[in-house]
């Protein structure tokens, strides 16, 4: 296959179908937004199935090439959700990570990876409803952008 | 005008005797082991890398614009043995010590930086494409009068070419550092000629120096892809731009890896962009500029495209206005609580 224009192409001709779904891998810090997402759990809060969740220590602990590794693997979409900057339970491992990934979705977006894709949030572990939320929009917008196929391994 | 050109000439002769005559000294007192410089290499204009450990060998060493290749990289590996090593560093290479230095990887009592003032290295493909020749077929460039003369193989006269800085390399025409910084001491100080021309702002400002970054942000993101696409395609994954970079010094490299395993071995499209999307990442905030892993490059690939990119937003974001020169504790290794959120 011709490697310049086969994503487009391919996720064009693929049919809209109403099986396909999003899949989304959120990077959650134990701390913060893995308690947030365990409270919307508990509160029996509605958000699409579409996302799996990794948990990490802390946002500081993911890689940028964590979310490069999670699209060659088949993701559609990648969140990488932390304390609020302030609130990180190391102190400053979140502001680190802010840095990193400004730095990093600029770079995916230079290197043509669509960076709407790539999504960081700060949820905290009181904001069970803002997780749902944030799933259910991100959840939107990936479906709406359909499935990635950029740097991402044939199955 | 031309008799300051001519003077050029005469200065960089004088620098070379300078670079010699230090290096045999340094070598009879035995304060060090070796001297890291460069000799003309057997065929091609430009010099290669020359390991200098007896006062004799020392009469080799040549400086000047045939010497791009960078050569601060050996010194991780030679400050492991015995001795002390003397380093014949251009601007570029005392960045590259530095940042091993700030790093914690080279011992700054093992080395010995002697800043030589430069005026910049040519780029063998432009100096091909000026007289209209096969690279392989240079033998010398000489400069001269404010140009250069270029001598082809098999030829005896050589024929004019274009001025200097039209066959410099890219990154010398950015280049900030022709008067090296924080040396244990600077050759030539008195050569007044070499040291106006070393001490001329850089000729492409930062914009220019940027210009193929902006090219590349103006396409849109299919045709960005495609784009880097094809560049990655043509990579032989050699790893020679990590080789090279003084910025890639780790003990352990990621690359090399079995567990966990970043890099698969095939070289198709989704680990050639996960290789690359590392390399970069990796020397974000800690690159400094030197050009190196371009420059070595079999495949040719534009890898200061993607250095570049990341310096500039380093600027643009963190306000570090020359993230190339390594401070104590780079821009990724800190952070402001202010710090823009653009997208979070």
């Amino acid at each position: 296959m011709s490697v310049a224009e086969a994503p487009e192409e391919r996720a064009a001709a693929e049919p809209e179908s109403e099986a396909w779904q999003p899949k989304i891998v959120a990077f959650c810090c134990n701390w913060c937004s893995y308690a947030g997402a365990d409270l919307a759990g508990t509160s029996r809060l509605h958000y699409p199935a579409t996302v799996r969740v990794v948990r990490v220590p802390c946002s500081g602990r993911v890689n940028p090439r964590f979310v490069i590794r999670a699209f060659q693997r088949g993701a559609d979409g990648v969140l990488v959700a932390g304390c609020h900057p302030g609130d990180c339970h190391y102190s400053t491992g979140n502001y680190y990570a802010r840095r990193r990934f400004l730095l990093a979705r600029r770079l995916l977006e230079y290197m043509g990876i669509d960076p709407e894709r790539f999504w960081v949030k700060w949820i905290s572990g009181s904001e069970g409803p803002k997780f749902a939320e944030v799933i259910r929009e991100m959840s939107a917008a990936i479906s709406a952008l359909g499935p990635n196929r950029k740097a991402r391994e044939e199955e | 005008m031309k008799a300051v050109a001519q003077d050029l000439t005469a200065d960089l002769a004088r620098l070379e005797e300078l670079a010699r005559s230090r290096a045999r000294e340094l070598l009879e007192a035995g304060t060090v082991r070796l001297v890291l410089g460069h000799r003309q290499a057997w065929t091609g204009p430009t010099a290669v890398p020359h390991f200098v450990t007896t006062p004799e060998a020392a009469g080799l060493l040549v400086t000047g614009p045939g010497c791009a290749a960078g050569i601060a990289k050996y010194v991780l590996d030679e400050q492991d043995k015995e001795g002390k090593v003397a380093v014949l560093a251009r601007g570029c290479d005392t960045l590259g010590i530095r940042r091993m230095i700030v790093d914690k990887r080279v011992d700054p009592e093992k080395v010995l930086v002697i800043g030589l003032p430069c005026a910049g290295s040519i780029d063998p493909a432009k100096v091909a494409n000026a007289v209209g020749a096969d690279a392989a077929a240079i033998a010398r460039v000489t400069p001269r009068d404010g140009r250069v003369e270029v001598l082809l193989h098999g030829q005896k006269e050589p024929v004019g070419g274009p001025p200097l800085d039209g066959i410099l390399r890219d990154v010398c025409l950015a280049c900030d550092q022709k008067v090296p910084s924080g040396c244990a001491e600077v050759l030539g100080a008195d050569l007044a000629v070499l040291a106006e021309v070393s001490a001329r702002p850089p000729v492409l400002d930062a914009g220019d120096a940027e210009a193929e970054v902006t090219r590349i942000e103006s396409l849109s993101p299919g045709e960005r892809y495609a784009y880097w696409a094809d560049v990655f395609s043509r990579c032989l994954r050699c790893f020679a731009c990590r080789n090279a970079c003084p910025a890639c010094n780790c003990r352990v490299c990621t690359l090399e890896s079995y567990d966990p395993k970043w890099l698969g071995h095939p070289t198709d499209m989704p680990n050639q962009f996960m290789f690359h999307f590392i390399r970069a990442m990796d020397v974000a905030g800690r690159c400094v500029g030197c050009g190196e892993c371009e420059r070595v490059c079999p495949a040719g690939l534009p890898l200061m495209s993607l250095n570049r990119k990341l310096s500039r937003d380093i600027r643009l974001l963190f306000g570090v206005e020359r993230p190339h020169v390594p401070g104590d504790v780079e821009p990724l290794g800190r952070f402001e609580p202010e710090d823009p959120e653009e997208f979070m």
